[in-house]
């Protein structure tokens, strides 16, 4: 994702040293870094080690992107029994993940950079920030506000779709709902998201408890939100 | 004054008149809804809609308007040399540009991005047909439209009765337009009914419990103030460009439905808790404004109804206060 602000790469290189990055780098030195990009889940031991000792040495530490914020869309693994998993890979082979969590489970991070891609803007507005030694703030709202801003016609209130823009963090300017496609909550739930009341609404519209559920689970069913409500359902 | 008669024959014979002048919005046809937007022809004009989506109070106060951008210590103000006529506004949302001018243009400050469009616009108002099943315009008495517009179309038969409201209004009239005796006889009645002895008392309401009973199922989604007519709060946000020497001011239409809202500096927010919020709006649209200018800040046009998702109805709430 970083490498795909072709326009703004230019500025961000002649700011930015990058020193560790495997995937543009062969030689990466570890040694003390001011930001430190974590992108991914953790889902293993070892990947919980390596974070441990990024965030020792770094000042900043961002997750990058919905996965490094939440687990993503991986983390549906927690949700699901066993017997899928051996219907999908069968019984021998041996699996080198556990559990499948954002990195703020494992370590203190100074700014999550939701998305599932991230958003450019949100990227390069960070490294503004980084630059003069801030961390941006976190700004809540939710992605209806975009949404409406934009002139769309509500997807949930008038046409009964399972949005989840209501409860989910904005930012992204209303990208799937401004092509007619209900918002998946791909940014994670806001802290004041009234999640009682969105199950209320789609029970309503006559979503069953395992579609609902399933929409929890997509991408951030390991916040606290929707562990919360994952446990009720 | 007297009225006029426009044949709808010669509808679009007017349209093409305006242009020479004028850009024209009007309602167009959006997928399966109405909205607001430039038309450079009579049939590209919806008139099968009972309201638009958005409010043409939008035309006014964008959601999300730039006010100047910048480089290095040069500014560049937006031109506002436009100008518009909109045809098809509601009565109900004329009313709201009259309330929106107590906010940008008579209380304490004068706000020059809305003068500025609100001169160079021009109004004509088209009456109603039927109602929605939402509107309640009738209860506030914003069906009725005395002043504010600058020509009022009014759907009769094969044609329009046309009522001049202002001295440009009476400037667009042409020969297209034939002077009448006859009035515009149409008389709306809304099926929803806003108990206005409720509303008088709301104030004794203030801490009923039915509030917080009512904001547990509020989303705080904010569509309810983003589509209302009559909602004018903004906040104001710089965006510099990646050197820092460029950049733009803008201004964003927010709400009160938000956390963040009611936070000052130190992270205390005012209204933390949901209800207290959800009750603000409502109060501020039936109660506060109306103490500080003696005029309601709702028009009755029901769209903070139509588009909750949570299916919230601030209408019935009222009228069962007990
Ligand atoms: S379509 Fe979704 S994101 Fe847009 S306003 Fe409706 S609920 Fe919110
Ligand atoms: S539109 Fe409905 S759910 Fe959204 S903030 Fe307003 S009252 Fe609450
Ligand atoms: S409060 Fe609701 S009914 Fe009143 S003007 Fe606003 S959107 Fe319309
Ligand atoms: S209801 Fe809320 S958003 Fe609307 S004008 Fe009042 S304070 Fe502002």
């Amino acid at each position: 994702m970083l490498l795909n602000v072709e326009k703004a790469l230019g500025n961000i290189f002649s700011k930015l040293d990058f020193v560790y990055f495997p995937l543009i780098k062969r030689e990466n030195e570890l040694k003390k870094y001011d930001f430190c990009f974590i992108e991914g889940a953790v889902t293993n031991k070892e990947q919980v080690k390596l974070i441990k000792h990024l965030r020792k040495k770094s000042r900043f530490v961002v997750a990058f992107g919905t996965c490094a914020t939440y687990g993503g869309i991986a983390s549906i693994q927690d949700f699901e029994n066993e017997t899928l998993a051996e219907e999908v890979y069968g019984s021998k082979i041996s699996r080198i993940s556990d559990t499948v969590q954002g990195i703020g489970n494992y370590i203190n991070v100074d700014y999550y950079m939701r998305g599932c891609p991230v958003i450019k803007d949100e990227l390069l507005k960070t490294i503004d920030f980084f630059e003069q030694m801030k961390i941006p703030p976190d700004y809540e709202l939710p992605v209806c506000v975009e949404c409406r801003k934009k002139g769309n016609r509500c997807l949930l209130a008038v046409d009964h779709l399972p949005c989840m823009g209501a409860i989910t963090y904005g930012g992204c300017d209303a990208l799937c709902t401004s092509q007619g496609i209900p918002c998946q909550g791909c940014r994670g739930p806001l802290p004041s998201a009234n999640v009682d009341a969105r199950v209320k609404v789609f029970e309503k519209f006559g979503m069953s408890k395992e579609d609902i559920r399933r929409r929890f689970i997509k991408f951030a069913g390991t916040s606290k939100k929707f562990r919360r409500i994952l446990k009720e359902l | 004054m007297s009225g006029y008669i426009l044949k709808k024959e010669d509808f679009g014979k007017f349209i093409e008149s305006l242009k020479e002048e004028y850009e024209i919005f009007a309602p167009v046809k959006k997928k399966t809804y109405f909205v607001f937007g430039k038309v450079d022809s009579a049939e590209e004009i919806a008139f099968e809609f009972i309201n638009t989506e958005y409010s043409p109070t939008n035309l006014f106060f964008p959601k999300k308007e730039v006010l100047f951008d910048y480089n290095n210590t040069k500014i560049n103000n937006k031109k506002e040399d436009i100008t518009r006529v909109i045809f098809g506004i509601r009565p109900c949302d004329v009313h709201a540009l009259i309330i929106m001018d107590t906010l940008f243009l008579e209380a304490n400050f004068e706000d020059t991005y809305y003068r500025k469009k609100r001169e160079n616009t021009l109004l004509i108002s088209l009456k109603c047909n039927s109602a929605g099943e939402n509107c309640f315009c009738e209860s506030m008495g914003t069906d009725k439209l005395e002043r504010g517009y600058d020509l009022m179309f009014c759907e009769q038969g094969g044609s329009y009765v046309v009522d001049i409201g202002s001295q440009r209004g009476q400037k667009l009239i042409n020969e297209l337009f034939k002077s009448t005796d006859e009035e515009c006889i149409k008389e709306l009645h809304c099926n929803k009914k806003l108990d206005m002895q409720k509303v008088n008392q709301l104030e004794q309401f203030a801490e009923h419990e039915g509030w917080k009973k009512e904001s547990e199922a509020c989303l705080s989604c904010a569509a309810c103030t983003i589509t209302c007519p009559t909602c004018g709060c903004f906040d104001v946000v710089d965006v510099p460009n990646l050197n820092m020497a460029a950049g733009k001011r803008l201004r964003v239409n927010t709400s009160c439905q938000l956390k963040n809202f009611s936070e000052v500096a130190g992270g205390h927010v005012f209204r933390e808790t949901r209800d207290k919020r959800f009750k603000h709006r409502i109060y501020h649209k039936l109660v506060y404004f109306k103490k500080q200018f003696d005029t309601f800040m709702c028009v009755g046009c029901g769209r903070c109804i139509t588009n909750c998702p949570a299916g919230i109805d601030m209408v019935s709430i009222i009228n069962s206060l007990k």
